[in-house]
């Protein structure tokens, strides 16, 4: 019955795998730690696999698990920056999407990608978790809703302060 | 529609995610506010411009990945069950070791027995002459 347990569960982590660990590093956006989220985020999948009774899809009940974790790490992180004197955490593979050969440029492009990184951070937290499931992991609005615990409606208001934010946030940045 | 629906359904306008009457609804809404359209252009030009910064995810093995997620869980596992008993263990120890050294303490008061030379140097205040001599 273990072993069988351990079967199922190892196929669930082959099959979503990838979707859970690009949804974790959309936001967290460094490698060291989404492989720690996504392990973790397993582990606690598999700590609650015999009581999870599939009112929602694998892929649902996967995310929620991953958002708590995403907010843990969040907190952690913002509780020991507190101890840091200087914030010189580098944020990792960013990269503009055209092919500017001049170092100048691809310093320009680095600066303005930072900005842009910097901008979605800085979000409110709700305002930044319904944004980038909405743009970067293209969710439907049902799904947010049903992972948030949200009405649908305060998925679409959300969206809309996050980008209104943004657009004042990134104000300076002229279209590239 | 009014503005504040407009307002929500913006993105998905920009985004072309949106049913024929809503689209329909939010142009003829546009052709008449200016302040929706400034909104529009302003959300579009933010949406480019988040766009390009494109955050590469890393390649990986996933099989490899799979193997080493699956390793972890049983290590974490073995971990979740020894953490409490350790810390039982630890509880047990730290009174046991509290309860012994009480105990030893309680002794040493009760059978504390002087030294020869305190006792001497005790006794002579007495003036007791076999001592003296």
């Amino acid at each position: 019955m273990k072993v069988k347990v351990q079967n199922n569960f190892e196929e669930i982590i082959i099959k979503h795998q990838q979707k859970i660990y690009k949804f974790i590093f959309s936001f967290v956006k460094n490698e060291n730690d989404t492989d720690e989220i996504a392990q973790q985020t397993f582990f606690n999948a598999f700590k609650g696999y015999k009581k999870f009774r599939g009112e929602s899809s694998v892929d649902t009940w996967l995310i929620k698990i991953a958002i708590n974790n995403i907010r843990t790490h969040f907190r952690k992180k913002k509780f020991f920056s507190i101890f840091k004197v200087l914030d010189n955490e580098e944020i990792e593979i960013k990269d503009l999407k055209d092919d500017s050969k001049s170092a100048e440029e691809v310093v320009k492009n680095k600066m303005i990608s930072n900005k842009i990184n910097k901008a979605i951070e800085d979000l409110p937290a709700r305002q930044k978790e319904v944004f980038v499931m909405k743009h970067i992991d293209g969710l439907s609005i049902s799904e947010i809703a049903d992972i948030l615990e949200i009405a649908e409606g305060s998925v679409k208001a959300s969206i809309f302060k996050a980008i209104n934010n943004l657009r004042k946030l990134l104000g300076g940045i002229d279209e590239l | 529609m009014n503005c504040d629906d407009v307002k929500n359904d913006l993105y998905f306008y920009i985004k072309n995610d949106i049913d024929l009457p809503t689209k329909k609804g939010i142009e003829e809404h546009i052709e008449k506010c200016s302040v929706c359209k400034e909104l529009l252009n302003e959300f579009s030009k933010t949406l480019r411009v988040v766009d390009k910064c494109y955050v590469k995810v890393p390649s990986k093995n996933w099989d490899y990945f799979a193997e080493k997620t699956m390793d972890k869980i049983h290590v974490k596992r073995i971990y979740s069950f020894l953490r409490p008993t350790i810390g039982f263990m630890a509880c047990v120890l730290i009174f046991a070791f509290s309860y012994r050294y009480y105990q030893l303490q309680k002794l040493q008061t009760i059978t504390y027995v002087p030294s020869t030379e305190e006792t001497v140097s005790y006794l002579v205040d007495f003036d007791i002459p076999e001592l003296n001599e």
